[in-house]
């Protein structure tokens, strides 16, 4: 072999491993940018008001400043004494329950407002109202925590005061303070909802549930963690969660990955196409070799009905979508095409008898 | 509206950063932009972490009061690019050695077709070809680094010996020790490399 074709390898060689660099798009370049110049701004304008706060403070006469060391005892008292979620779930009347059929929004433990099915609730608009759709109404002042409650067969969608919005679905309860802390944000949810959390980096938002903790910063996930089952899942459609059960094991997700909690313990995780999980708030059912079992515990909640069936029917599994936005007959009938089942009972006395079709 | 500094010679960009100038900023953006993605995914296979170290970077380049003159600040980002990957990785291995080519050899060698525009197709080529990437994946992440920084993306001596955290004198006796280990490697292989210190001179300009 001549010199110079020897060269010529080694030369190829480095041609080679720079072809095989990476060629961001102008997109990705673009978009990297554009996060840059938001996250200058945003210290920018931290440090601004910092810097107002020290010359506000200095310039005060010696009654002002008084006042002002006043309000930040104040304040501090006030984050002190704020009680964690779960312990103010764990202290409620756990009486006031899904008793009633309307949806309930609480402040403390005094009831707020009834609320229609579907209608949103936005703490985010105004700090001394809450918006209900097309009403207001006043929030009354000095409450360390609010209460949502939703019964089986409805559900609606919470926006909290910072702007993160959460589906809830049927037979679920959140717990939440009417304006977030500075320093952190936590809200408590027995049962299901499909959250997206503003992203704050000066306050990591936790949502937690009796079985685990989730911790997050700008994401958008699905938690389904009621109480009465033994299990409870977690999907994330975007962003990074860190779950914490209650024995510490800690496990973060990435996108399209669940988590899986049995008996409060964090059991593992697998990759998935999280939309699925998420489906519900388009008011689709998603099933993919799921037991019917499942599926009847998520109607009994959805509509709000009883659905008593044989353990052979229970094992049953079933794929393909489920439309939620029809009558609970319309869609028990579409899973007599799909299931080797028989259907007794209406809608109108909510009570269902599912047998295997011989 | 374009951006004066996206022309301007990199000493007068960090010029206009010192100054506290977003434009400056953005034109070394945008220059370095690539080279620090690549290098980023050298260090370290996260690309994501990648990603979010490099928006961090600039961001604090963009608050910092106090810059200070640099003769490269391609070498002064590629090292902090670096070491803030190193802080925010968790491996217990020696990381200020992790450098891998590795996925880029073991793609080449699994495929027998590859960069057929590249490269030519006699035998003795693809032999000499296989035992070239052999005998770069035989070398040590340090060393791969090294010919990285000086081969593959052409940085001066002195940038090099900056990235590398090295005074002048070492990086070059790194640089013509990695390039002794290769011709060793492939001597053992019996590819005879008489052309080899040819080869090395002509690059060294």
């Amino acid at each position: 072999m001549k010199i110079e074709e020897k060269i010529n390898i080694f030369r190829k060689t480095i041609e080679f491993f720079r072809s095989k660099e990476i060629v961001p798009t102008i997109e990705e370049e673009n978009r990297g940018w554009n996060s840059i110049v938001s996250e200058i701004n945003r210290t920018k304008r931290k440090n601004i008001f910092s810097k107002k706060v020290q010359y506000v403070f200095w310039t005060m006469s010696a009654a002002a400043i008084l006042t002002g060391m006043v309000l930040l005892f104040h304040n501090q008292y006030e984050e002190k004494n704020s009680p964690d979620m779960l312990a103010v779930y764990n202290s409620i009347n756990k009486d006031i329950e899904f008793e009633t059929e309307k949806i309930q929004l609480l402040a403390e433990d005094k009831q707020m407002a009834d609320v229609e099915n579907n209608v949103t609730i936005d703490y985010s608009k105004s700090e001394k109202k809450v918006q209900l759709g097309n009403r207001t109404i006043d929030k009354p002042q000095d409450t360390r925590y609010h209460q949502l409650i939703v019964p089986r067969g409805k559900h609606t969608c919470l926006i909290l005061s910072d702007g993160s919005t959460l589906h809830v679905n049927a037979g679920t309860k959140v717990v939440y303070p009417d304006k977030f802390k500075k320093s952190h944000r936590e809200i408590f949810v027995d049962g299901e909802i499909y959250i997206d959390v503003v992203k704050n980096e000066q306050a990591p938002f936790v949502v937690s549930t009796t079985s685990c903790d989730i911790q997050v910063l700008g994401t958008a996930f699905n938690v389904h963690a009621y109480s009465q089952d033994g299990n409870a899942n977690v999907a994330l459609v975007r962003g990074s969660v860190k779950l914490k059960d209650k024995q510490d094991g800690e496990l973060v997700l990435k996108p399209d990955e669940l988590a899986l909690i049995s008996d409060n313990r964090i059991k593992g995780k697998k990759h998935v196409n999280a939309s699925d999980y998420m489906a519900w708030t388009k008011g689709l059912l998603k099933l993919d070799a799921t037991p019917l079992s499942s599926v009847f515990k998520r109607l009994e909640r959805y509509y709000g009905i009883d659905i008593s069936y044989t353990d052979e029917v229970g094992t049953m599994k079933i794929y393909g979508n489920l439309d939620l936005e029809c009558t609970v007959d319309e869609v028990l009938r579409r899973l007599k095409y799909t299931a080797p089942i028989n259907v007794a009972g209406t809608g109108k006395e909510q009570k269902f008898v599912v047998t295997k079709n011989k | 509206m374009t951006n004066p500094y996206l022309q301007k010679e990199d000493c007068d960009v960090w010029e206009g950063l010192c100054e506290g100038n977003l434009q400056a900023l953005e034109a070394l953006y945008r220059r370095y932009y690539a080279l620090l993605l690549n290098y980023g995914k050298k260090c370290c296979p996260d690309i994501e972490l990648v990603r979010d170290c490099i928006q961090e970077l600039f961001v604090k380049l963009a608050k910092s009061s106090r810059l200070s003159y640099t003769e490269s600040p391609r070498s002064y980002l590629l090292k902090s690019l670096r070491n803030m990957i190193n802080d925010k990785q968790t491996s217990a291995s020696s990381k200020s050695e992790c450098f891998s080519f590795d996925d880029e050899i073991f793609a080449e060698t699994l495929s027998d077709d590859f960069s057929d525009d590249i490269f030519g197709h006699s035998d003795d080529e693809i032999r000499m070809r296989k035992a070239l990437m052999h005998a770069i994946s035989l070398l040590t992440p340090q060393q791969k680094h090294i010919l990285y920084l000086r081969y593959i993306k052409e940085l001066s001596h002195r940038e090099v010996a900056d990235v590398m955290n090295m005074n002048i004198q070492s990086s070059m006796n790194l640089l013509s020790r990695s390039l002794s280990k290769l011709r060793d490697i492939l001597t053992a292989k019996s590819i005879s490399l008489v052309s080899f210190f040819q080869f090395v001179s002509e690059i060294i300009d």
